[in-house]
C-alpha cells in the first residue's frame, strides 16, 4: 500500500515536471535588427514601414512614463518601439492589468489621486466617465504644437466613429485611438465550398449552403456542421467532435454577442427619456437565439472568452464564429493557426426587418490611449500616445503579434503591410471584410455609467446562457438595474447626455 | 454612509442603515453567501482529508522522505493568481493536458469550469492543489509530536492500523486539526484571485463569492458604501461560522467523543 502510494505520488511529480517542461513550437526567429534611423525595433517586432511620415520631437531629458493597459499582446507596441522612446529620452514603464479589470484599476487610482499613471490605455466606453470626472488631460493643445510631424496625430486620417466617439467628450479631445474594434463573421471557407457539404445541406434544408445571412441561418448552419468524432466532414473522418458555431459566453463581454443580435432590430439601448428598451420582445428573441445557439457549440463554451473562442476557430474545432477583426490575421499565420488560407469573412448575421435583412456588428472594447490629468510629464506622455496612435500604428495593426485592429484610412490603403496573408488579394479581401463590418458598426453605451450598464447586462445575459434565468427574466432584471443606475447617476443629467450620444450615433450613421 | 464613486459629482451622503436593508433584500448577495459557504466547507474538507493522508504517508520511514516533503510544499509557495493561470492552462477543456489525458484514457471531456454545477467543485480542486500542502505540513508536525509509547502499547495489544488511526492518532490530532481547519476556513472565505482569473464568477453567478461581489460593487460600480456593507456581512458570516465550528467541537469534547 505504502509502496503503491509512493509510486503514485512520484508519477504525479514526474507528470507535473513534464508538463512544466512543455512549450509551444518556437516561432521563426526574427531577423536581427539592423542599425537604422529611426531607432531599431525590439527583437520581436514587426518591421518598420516607411508609409507614415513623422519626426522625433526634442529630447524630454530622461523621464519615466508609467503606462497602464490590459495585459497581453495589445501592450506589445510599447515594447516594439522602445528604441524610439529611448531616443527622445523616455523610458516607458508598463503596468499590466487583467483584460476585465481595466476600469476598476484605473478608476481606483484616479479617484485616490495617486498619480500612479502618466498614460492610460482603456476601452473608449469609459471616456464619458474618465473625461467627465476630470481624470484626463485635454489633448487639443498638444496636438497643435509645432512641428506638426512630431505632434499632430493626423485626426483626419482616423475613421469618423473612432475619432468622434472614442476620443472626444464634450467637444474636446481626451484620447487617441490605438485599436478600432468591431465584430465580424468568420467561417471555414473550405467547408462551405466543399461539394459534399453543399449537396448534403441542400438535401437536408432544401437551399444552398452559404455563410449565414440571418441569425436563424446561424442556428441552422450551426446544427448542420455539428458532428461527432467518427463522422465525416468535408470528405474526412473526424478524430474529435466538431461544432457548428461558438460564442463568447464567459462573463466579461458576453453581452456583446447578445447586442449583435438585438441591435439589428433598430432599438437603441434606451429611448429618448432613458427608459431601457432592453427587455423588448425583440431583445428577448435575440437572447433566446443566443441561448439556442449553445447547443451547436463545444460543451465548454460557457468558459469561452476571447482566447478560447479564437483558439476554437483557428485550431479547427468550429465552423464559424463572430469575433474581433484581428482573428483572421492570426488565423492566416500558420505558426498560430491550423486553418491558414481557409478563412472566409463576412457580415455579422442579422434579422429580416421590413422585408430586408438588417445587419449590425457591435464595436465592443476598442482601445484608446490618454494622458492622466495628474501626470507630471504630460508632454512626454502625450508623445508616447501619439507615437503609438499614429506614427507606428500601421505596423501595430498589420502584425499578427498584436490584437489591434485598423482604425485609420492608412490602415486600409496599405494591404501590402499585412504580410501574414500569402497574397495581396487575400489581404485586400480581409480589409474589405473589416470595412463591411464597420459599415454595420453599432456603438457601445458612451455615457457615464457605461461600465455599470454593461456589467449588469453581461451578468444577466450570462445567467440566461447558464440556464439560471429565462431570457425574459434576465432582460427584465437588466431593465430594472439600468433604471436604478440612471437614478443613482442623476436621471436628468443622464437623459441630457444620452440624447447627445444618440445624436452623435445618428450623425455618424451608427444608428439608422 | 454611502460613498458613491460612480456619481459625476462624487462625494458621500448619509443613508443610515439603508445599505444593510438593501443587503437583506439582495438575492445576488444571498447567492454569493451560499457560494462562499459551500466553497469553504468543500475545499477545506478536501484539503484536510488529502493533507492528513499525505502527512501520514510522509510520517513513515520511506525513502526520499525529505525530498517529497519539500516537493509537496511547492504549490503553496505560488501566488493564488499564478496558481489560477496555471490552472487555466491545465484545466482548459478543449486543449488542456488534464482533459487530454482523460480523453486518452477513454474518459469524457470534462467541462471543469463551464458547467454551472461542476464549476464550484473544480475551483475547490484548484484551491486544494495550492493549500493541501499547508494542511500537510502542519498535520505532519502534529503527527511527529505524538508520543510513540501509546502507539507501541496499541501494537502490543494487537490493534489494527485502522484501530490505531481511529482511536489514537486522530483523537490526538484533534487540537492541531481544529487550528489548521479554522485557519484555512478563514482564508477560504477570502477566495478571490482564483475565481477572478478562472471564471469571473460565472457561469452566471455559479461561482461568485461574497468577496468578488463586494469588489464588483465597490470597484466597478463605485458604490463603496454598499461594498462595505457586504464586507461587514462577510465578517459576520465568518464569525458565525467560527463560533458554530468551535462550539460543536467543544460539545463533542464535553461529551467525551
Amino acid at each position: 500500500m505504502k509502496r503503491a502510494s509512493l509510486v503514485l505520488l512520484t508519477l504525479i511529480l514526474v507528470l507535473a515536471t513534464g508538463l512544466s517542461a512543455c512549450a509551444p513550437a518556437p516561432a521563426t526567429p526574427a531577423a536581427p535588427a539592423e542599425e537604422a534611423e529611426p531607432a531599431a525595433p525590439a527583437a520581436e517586432a514587426p518591421p518598420a514601414l516607411d508609409v507614415v511620415k513623422w519626426e522625433y520631437p526634442a529630447s524630454f531629458g530622461g523621464v519615466t512614463i508609467n503606462l497602464v493597459g490590459d495585459a497581453g499582446h495589445n501592450l506589445k507596441p510599447y515594447e516594439f518601439w522602445k528604441g524610439d522612446f529611448e531616443k527622445v529620452g523616455i523610458t516607458v514603464q508598463i503596468i499590466e492589468v487583467p483584460f476585465e479589470g481595466v476600469y476598476e484599476k484605473e478608476k481606483t487610482e484616479f479617484v485616490a489621486g495617486t498619480g500612479a499613471f502618466d498614460v492610460v490605455t482603456f476601452y473608449p466606453a469609459y471616456i464619458g466617465d474618465f473625461a467627465g470626472n476630470g481624470y484626463l488631460e485635454p489633448l487639443d493643445e498638444y496636438m497643435a504644437k509645432d512641428p506638426a510631424g512630431a505632434w499632430d496625430p493626423n485626426a483626419s486620417d482616423v475613421l469618423a466613429p473612432f475619432w468622434e466617439l472614442y476620443c472626444k467628450f464634450g467637444g474636446q479631445v481626451y484620447a487617441l485611438p490605438i485599436d478600432g474594434d468591431v465584430l465580424m463573421l468568420m467561417y471555414r471557407k473550405d467547408l462551405f465550398e466543399h461539394p459534399d457539404e453543399q449537396a448534403a445541406f441542400k438535401e437536408q434544408y432544401g437551399k444552398d449552403l452559404a455563410p449565414p445571412e440571418t441569425w436563424d441561418d446561424w442556428l441552422q448552419i450551426g446544427e448542420f456542421f455539428t458532428r461527432e468524432a467518427g463522422e465525416t466532414l468535408a470528405g474526412e473522418t473526424l478524430e474529435r467532435d466538431f461544432y457548428g458555431s461558438a460564442e463568447f459566453a464567459k462573463r466579461g463581454f458576453s453581452f456583446a454577442w447578445f447586442v449583435n443580435r438585438w441591435a439589428a432590430f433598430g432599438e437603441p439601448y434606451f429611448d429618448e427619456n432613458m427608459t431601457p428598451m432592453v427587455n423588448s420582445p425583440n431583445a428577448v428573441k435575440a437572447l433566446q437565439n443566443m441561448v439556442d445557439s449553445l447547443k451547436n457549440a463545444p460543451p465548454d463554451v460557457l468558459g469561452y472568452g476571447y482566447d478560447e473562442l479564437r483558439d476554437a476557430f483557428i485550431k479547427s474545432n468550429v465552423a464559424m464564429v463572430v469575433q474581433w477583426t484581428d482573428v483572421p490575421k492570426k488565423g492566416a499565420d500558420p505558426t498560430q493557426s491550423e486553418i491558414a488560407g481557409k478563412i472566409g469573412v463576412g457580415r455579422v448575421p442579422g434579422w429580416e426587418v421590413g422585408g430586408q435583412v438588417v445587419h449590425r456588428s457591435l464595436m465592443p472594447v476598442g482601445r484608446v490611449v490618454a494622458v492622466a490629468a495628474d501626470s507630471k510629464n504630460k508632454e512626454a506622455a502625450y508623445w508616447v500616445a501619439k507615437h503609438v496612435s499614429y506614427d507606428r500604428s500601421l505596423e501595430d495593426v498589420s502584425t499578427a503579434l498584436t490584437g489591434l485592429d485598423p482604425y485609420r484610412t492608412t490602415h486600409f490603403t496599405n494591404p501590402q503591410a499585412y504580410k501574414m496573408f500569402p497574397t495581396a488579394e487575400e489581404a485586400q479581401a480581409y480589409l474589405k471584410g473589416v470595412e463591411a463590418a464597420m459599415a454595420d458598426g453599432y456603438p457601445e453605451i458612451f455615457i457615464p455609467g457605461a461600465a455599470q450598464f454593461e456589467d449588469s447586462l453581461d451578468l444577466h445575459v450570462n445567467k440566461a446562457l447558464a440556464g439560471q434565468e429565462t431570457p425574459q427574466a434576465a432582460l427584465d432584471a437588466v431593465a430594472t438595474e439600468w433604471d436604478e443606475t440612471t437614478d443613482k447617476l442623476g436621471r436628468d443629467a443622464q437623459i441630457d447626455l444620452w440624447r447627445k450620444a444618440l445624436e452623435a450615433y445618428r450623425t455618424l450613421g451608427l444608428i439608422k | 454612509m454611502s460613498w458613491d464613486l460612480s456619481r459625476l459629482e462624487g462625494g458621500a451622503y448619509f443613508i443610515g442603515l439603508g445599505n444593510f436593508v438593501t443587503l437583506v433584500n439582495d438575492a445576488r448577495f444571498w447567492n454569493t453567501a451560499r457560494v462562499s459557504l459551500i466553497f469553504v466547507v468543500g475545499a477545506v474538507t478536501l484539503e484536510y482529508v488529502l493533507g492528513l493522508g499525505v502527512a501520514m504517508l510522509l510520517n513513515q520511514q520511506i525513502r526520499f522522505r525529505r525530498f517529497f516533503r519539500v516537493a509537496f510544499l511547492l504549490p503553496m509557495m505560488l501566488t493564488p493568481a499564478a496558481v489560477a493561470y496555471a490552472g487555466r492552462m491545465l484545466f482548459n477543456e478543449g486543449m488542456g493536458p488534464i482533459n487530454d489525458i482523460i480523453r486518452h484514457l477513454g474518459g469524457p471531456q470534462i467541462p471543469w469550469f463551464s458547467n454551472p454545477t461542476l464549476a464550484l467543485p473544480s475551483l475547490m480542486l484548484l484551491d486544494a492543489w495550492e493549500w493541501t500542502p499547508f494542511m500537510m505540513i502542519v498535520l505532519l508536525a502534529g503527527l511527529q509530536s505524538l508520543p510513540l509509547e501509546v502507539f507501541e502499547a496499541a501494537r502490543v495489544d494487537g490493534a489494527s492500523d485502522w484501530q490505531v488511526f481511529r482511536h489514537i492518532t486522530f483523537p490526538m490530532l484533534v487540537p492541531v486539526s481544529i487550528t489548521v481547519v479554522l485557519i484555512r476556513a478563514l482564508e477560504a472565505f477570502k477566495l478571490f484571485d482564483i475565481v477572478t482569473v478562472m471564471t469571473g464568477g460565472g457561469p452566471g453567478t455559479a461561482t461568485e463569492p461574497v468577496t468578488l461581489y463586494a469588489y464588483l460593487v465597490g470597484m466597478k460600480n463605485g458604490n463603496l458604501g454598499y461594498a462595505s456593507a457586504i464586507a461587514y456581512a462577510l465578517l459576520v458570516m465568518v464569525v458565525i461560522f467560527s463560533m458554530i465550528f468551535l462550539n460543536s467541537l467543544r460539545r463533542r469534547a464535553a461529551a467525551g467523543e
